[in-house]
């Protein structure tokens, strides 16, 4: 079956990212267009299927050509040079995960001990230990006899990239997305006749959750007007370490609604959550659960904004980045099939590339 | 091929890797005193003009990065064609004194290196 010669050259700047450090785009936007040139080139002005491959194996090895920006030298400590910024992502990223969910659980557990109990530091490690030691027996045993084309990821580097996909910067649709359903939602807090739903302990304060959201939908708008920068980053930082400080009472006060809005048919009114309960007539009630969830999701996210800053400032910092600039989008990376169709129909209508023997050129 | 021979052949093979590290960046310093370029052309025209300065194409970046980095050259990017963004690539002052001493002192090598090699018996 043809493929699409672009596809080619990007499945292969995939594996080249692999290994090269984070915030590579602008290397790999220049790999990129070396290549459909070279490409361009060996098929006398037009791409084929054929001339991407050739490229990319001019080019050479992803590993090589990664390690040749990198720098020079076979290992860095134990882990061979190539190996070495793909294993520090993932060993930040495990870590990173282990602390955000510790975290969570930590918050959680003080004021609910049922939900979460300590777990020995020794039975964590060995835990950790052991599943490592399998994993590198699976990916040991499935890399020797896997059989892959330049320009495929192979098992190893599927797994290497979640380091990346890890520390992505926000897309530019999630940071609009912040910026105005966190103003909606500061307005709806706000509202008297939300207002009235409240327990009285939250009550005293949903002020601080109302302008924490707001200062929310701020930095929304600054990573939609700006992208990525070390100002969004630490503003993204404090935000969510004082989240995680107001979630910790959060969980103390419970649910917080003592009401709800009901529509008896002719009428809204407030209908009492003891009510509720006592129609429900369950052993348990579920709305603390629920709550105690919501917080916990609450927690996780945010100590998982706060390490991303603390891994991504110091980087831009080295880079004498400064503070403010305009930076980078993440990318959506889900779309459906549907998006991704007439996606590409449009990129072929402006852009047709020539694959295999049937010509055609550059419109 | 006798042992001898494969060693003889390993060390012309690092020798000239050698030679021709230093010899790329003179080159690329050079090509980009007459006029701005970006990545593939410089690989183009080491190729097109040279025959032992034509490096693994996946090697001229790293080199152009590193000058840039050492501040012998700057950059910029041109989006003029969105589908093949370019970063072309100019000489700094710093590069421009940079390669004329270089050139000196690659003329002042070749000469010498030229008359001692006159000596060798071939």
């Amino acid at each position: 079956m043809n493929k699409n010669p672009l596809k080619i050259i990007d499945q292969y700047l995939e594996r080249v990212k692999v290994y090269l450090p984070l915030h590579s785009e602008e290397t790999l936007m220049e790999i990129r267009t070396h290549l459909i040139e070279e490409a361009e080139n060996i098929g006398d002005g037009k791409m084929t299927e054929g001339s991407a491959l050739m490229a990319v194996e001019r080019l050479g090895d992803p590993k090589n050509v990664a390690n040749e920006y990198a720098g020079t030298g076979a290992k860095k400590g134990p882990i061979p040079k190539e190996y070495f910024m793909p294993v520090m992502r993932l060993v930040v990223g495990f870590v990173g995960i282990i602390i955000t969910f510790a975290v969570g659980a930590y918050i959680v557990g003080i004021f609910n001990p049922s939900l979460f109990s300590p777990i020995p530091l020794t039975t964590l490690l060995v835990t950790i230990g052991v599943n490592v030691v399998i994993i590198i027996v699976i990916f040991g045993i499935i890399t020797i006899f896997e059989s892959k084309s330049v320009a495929e990821k192979t098992m190893v580097e599927e797994v290497l990239s979640l380091g990346v996909a890890g520390f992505k910067p926000k897309p530019r649709s999630d940071a609009l997305g912040e910026a105005v359903f966190g103003v909606i939602f500061a307005v709806i807090l706000l509202l008297p006749q939300t207002y009235l739903l409240y327990s009285d302990p939250f009550r005293m304060l949903v002020g601080i959750i109302a302008v924490l959201t707001f200062v929310g939908a701020i930095k929304g708008a600054l990573f939609f007007y700006a992208g990525e920068n070390n100002l969004n980053l630490v503003l993204e930082a404090v935000l969510s370490a004082l989240s995680i400080v107001v979630a910790m009472a959060l969980i103390n006060i419970g649910w917080p609604l003592d009401y709800v809005w009901g529509f008896s048919g002719n009428e809204w009114q407030l209908i009492s959550m003891a009510y509720i309960e006592s129609l429900m007539d369950l052993p348990i009630t579920p709305f603390d659960a629920i709550w105690y969830f919501i917080i916990f999701i609450v927690v996780l996210s945010n100590t998982w904004k706060i390490i991303s800053a603390a891994v991504k400032v110091p980087v831009y910092l080295q880079e004498d980045r400064g503070l403010w600039w305009r930076g980078r989008w993440g990318q959506r990376k889900k779309m459906s099939d549907r998006r991704l169709k007439l996606r590409r129909e449009s990129q072929e209508e402006s852009r047709t590339y020539v694959s295999g023997s049937d010509s055609v050129g550059e419109n | 091929m006798s042992e001898q021979s494969k060693n003889v052949e390993k060390e012309l093979e690092r020798w000239a890797k050698e030679v021709r590290r230093g010899a790329a960046s003179l080159a690329i310093l050079a090509l980009l005193n007459k006029r701005r370029a970006y990545g593939y052309e410089i690989v183009k025209e080491l190729e097109d003009r040279t025959e032992f300065l034509s490096l693994e194409q996946g090697t001229v970046y790293p080199l152009l990065r590193r000058m840039e980095k050492r501040d012998l050259l700057t950059s910029e990017w041109d989006h003029e064609d969105p589908a093949k963004p370019k970063k072309y690539y100019l000489l700094s002052d710093q590069g421009e004194r940079a390669l004329a001493q270089m050139s000196e002192i690659w003329s002042l090598l070749t000469d010498e290196m030229n008359e001692i090699i006159m000596e060798v018996p071939t």
